[in-house]
């Protein structure tokens, strides 16, 4: 059964990340009960603007893992421009496999079963570390990215400062 | 699993490893103690207050009053630990510096219009390198020794061209006015505006910055609050980062001070012998080399609102054109057209101290240079003006402490020729080192700070006059301070800027950027830069240079 394959891995992998923990991201289980919905505190990469930055961000996943990517939201508010207004992550790792209907990505940039919640995490760090101009998710954020950093700079200071002060 | 037979092999003891971003430590707990034991622990450990202390594990941040075993916290494991800094309810120090704390501002504003002047002096400077991408390195370099060096700091802050600039705040104000950028990042600071504003302030950081004692006092007093600021989460980047607002928009701004390159139009007018604006007062309206900032920041003309130092980096280099542009260096400088980096190694090199000592030790021969030059051969007024302006420029120009900056032994080889060339020169010309007499001790260009000012103001007719008739503004406003030191016939000056601007701009200039670089920009576009804007405008500062251009494309992301 897929679902039986899917929870055997996520369990796998939480046990793997209680064990020898990850730079760079904390992940775990919202409730023990339920494999599927993890969530994540991301830290903001050392030498970025997101330096100092505690993320909460879910990871939320189908029935039909690894075959299907999951889902990641922040939950603390962010600012960039490949996370959407809600908190939606839009990377290209976890878009529907197959090629692209737009033409900006290739299949192999898109979900492959090999990713699980590590690689997931790490290719959200270096997100943060490093903004994809190309598909914005949040349209402003890119502009401002794009046309005035100061403020998009100052904007990201502030929800690094919030997201500390959440904590 | 086996709780009692545990990793620290102690019954009833569980060892959990805290990580944070930069350190790690094994805690021994008892089994089934509480988050808040393990905080005190960790307290321990990590030597950080209890309050500032943050776990996470798993992805949840876990609550003082919880157990370790309610969040499945065994022996083994790793917790990841955050020390959040201290004072959080303080607004974001690095970002919104508070004007009205008065104990603050002085040390902390003050500081900043001393560094912005210092650049200021470079940006003086990187005109006459013409900016090409080696010497905005090169300036790099120079900035990053300037800054692990405060005597080399005041040295440069001693040198009578930078402290001339520094004292008046008109100048200042206007250079920095006169980047956009800067422009942008006081519109979004009004901290920095007003401190600008405030010429008691500026004189004091002038003042504050030439005296050592007090000088070292801010020093340290500074190194205390970047030390603080740096002990904040994202403070060292905030350092960085105001570091990239203040210093690289003034850098970059300096560098397309000149848009593009005015030695090569000159050389290629000179050596072609005629120029069709020559002899004639220029009344076209002329691509404004300052991006049209001078436009809009003088309504009325008759404001005289002097201008930045880009006109007096500008002045600099012209008159150091005229010393190069001889018919007996036309060849040297074809030679070093094609080698820009030689060009800014020369201009960096200690030989030239020397070189030109001896020029101002004898004006007959920069005279005679001048006369020599066919760019200028048709024209005695024009010669007369860079004549009597040459020494004072040189005089600058021979600055120890200008030159002391910059030291480059391969600058030698491109040295020797130049010095080759002069004991040609000498060797044609004979008469022309006996004849040293005459014309006295020279006046400082643009050392009278104090009066700068006010005879600006006071004298609004000629560059007023010259704004008003001819539509040329920002070449009226760059005669400005060079005018200053020329008050003698400011009008001729600014006439002869004009002119001297129109060749080196003609030259260029007359087909737009896009056309200019057509196919650069269609490689650039194939490589996946695809903000054509951003690409004109490297292109631009880089003369067309398309592996310079993706340097500085890159670098600006």
């Amino acid at each position: 059964m897929a679902h039986d394959q899917a929870a055997l891995l996520l369990s796998r992998q939480l046990k793997e990340l209680n064990k020898s923990s990850v730079d760079g991201f904390s992940a775990g289980l919202i409730d023990d009960e339920d494999l599927f919905k993890w969530e994540t505190v991301i830290y903001g990469p050392p030498e970025t603007l997101y330096e100092g930055g505690m993320f909460k961000a879910h990871l939320l996943f189908p029935k039909e893992y690894p075959h299907r990517p999951p889902k990641m939201k922040f939950v603390s508010e962010m600012w960039h421009p490949n996370i959407d207004q809600e908190g939606n992550v839009c990377i290209s790792i976890l878009h529907e496999p197959g090629d692209d209907k737009y033409g900006y990505e290739k299949a192999a940039e898109r979900w492959l079963p090999v990713h699980t919640v590590e690689t997931i995490c790490i290719s959200v760090i270096s997100m943060l570390a490093d903004p994809n101009d190309e598909s914005p998710a949040n349209v402003d954020a890119a502009k401002m990215w794009r046309e005035n950093y100061e403020e998009f700079k100052k904007r990201v200071t502030r929800t690094v400062r919030r997201s500390v002060e959440e904590l | 699993m086996a709780e009692n037979i545990n990793k620290s092999g102690k019954p009833g003891v569980i060892t959990v490893t805290v990580k944070t971003p930069k350190e790690k430590h094994s805690v021994e707990v008892k089994e089934g103690a509480s988050v808040r034991e393990l905080k005190e622990e960790v307290q321990k450990k990590f030597n950080a207050p209890y309050e500032q202390l943050c776990i996470i594990f798993a992805g949840k941040i876990v609550k003082d009053e919880d157990s370790l075993e309610q969040h499945g916290i065994k022996d083994g494991l790793t917790v990841h630990l955050v020390i959040k800094s201290a004072n959080r309810t303080v607004p974001d120090p690095p970002l919104s510096r508070n004007p009205s704390t008065p104990a603050n501002t002085a040390p902390d504003v003050s500081q900043t219009p001393f560094n912005l002047g210092g650049i200021g002096g470079l940006g003086g400077l990187s005109g006459l390198g013409m900016g090409s991408a080696n010497f905005m390195e090169m300036q790099q370099r120079m900035q990053r020794e300037m800054l692990s060096n405060p005597d080399m700091l005041r040295q440069l802050m001693d040198n009578p061209f930078v402290q001339s600039m520094m004292s008046n705040p008109e100048i200042m104000r206007t250079l920095l006015m006169n980047n956009p950028q800067m422009r942008e990042l006081m519109e979004r600071n009004p901290e920095i505006t007003h401190m600008l504003n405030n010429p008691e302030l500026m004189r004091q950081t002038m003042e504050l910055a030439r005296n050592p004692a007090m000088m070292q006092e801010l020093m340290r007093s500074q190194d205390r609050a970047m030390s603080n600021l740096e002990s904040i989460p994202g403070g060292f980047n905030a350092l960085q980062r105001m570091y990239r607002d203040i210093q690289e928009p003034m850098m970059s701004a300096a560098q397309e001070t000149i848009g593009s390159n005015p030695f090569a139009s000159l050389v290629s007018n000179g050596s072609v012998g005629e120029n069709t604006q020559q002899g004639r007062e220029n009344r076209d309206p002329l691509p404004n080399p300052w991006g049209g900032s001078s436009a809009t920041r003088t309504p009325g003309s008759n404001t005289t609102t002097p201008a930045a130092d880009p006109a007096v980096a500008t002045g600099l280099f012209i008159a150091f054109v005229g010393m190069f542009n001889t018919p007996g260096m036309q060849s040297l400088m074809q030679q070093m057209m094609q080698n820009p980096q030689m060009i800014s190694n020369m201009l960096q090199a200690p030989y030239m101290q020397s070189m030109m000592q001896s020029l101002s030790a004898n004006p007959e021969l920069a005279q005679q240079i001048i006369g020599n030059n066919p760019l200028f051969a048709n024209n005695p007024q024009m010669q007369a003006n860079l004549t009597t302006m040459m020494p004072n420029l040189l005089q600058q120009m021979q600055n120890p402490e200008i030159q002391n900056m910059v030291t480059n032994p391969r600058a030698l080889e491109a040295l020797m020729q130049i010095q080759n060339g002069l004991s040609q020169l000498q060797q044609e010309s004979p008469n022309l080192f006996s004849n040293v007499t005459g014309l006295g001790p020279l006046p400082p260009v643009l050392t009278g700070a104090p009066a700068t000012t006010s005879s600006v103001t006071s004298t609004p007719s000629p560059t007023g006059t010259a704004a008003t008739t001819a539509p040329i503004p920002g070449i009226t406003s760059a005669g400005g301070p060079l005018g200053l030191g020329q008050q003698s016939n400011p009008e001729a000056f600014s006439s002869m800027m004009a002119q001297m601007m129109q060749m080196m701009v003609g030259g260029q200039q007359n087909q737009p950027p896009e056309q200019r670089f057509a196919s650069e920009l269609e490689q650039l576009a194939t490589m996946g830069f695809v903000d054509r804007e951003a690409n004109i405008r490297a292109l631009t500062a880089t003369f067309g240079d398309v592996n310079a251009a993706i340097d500085r494309l890159l670098q600006h992301r």
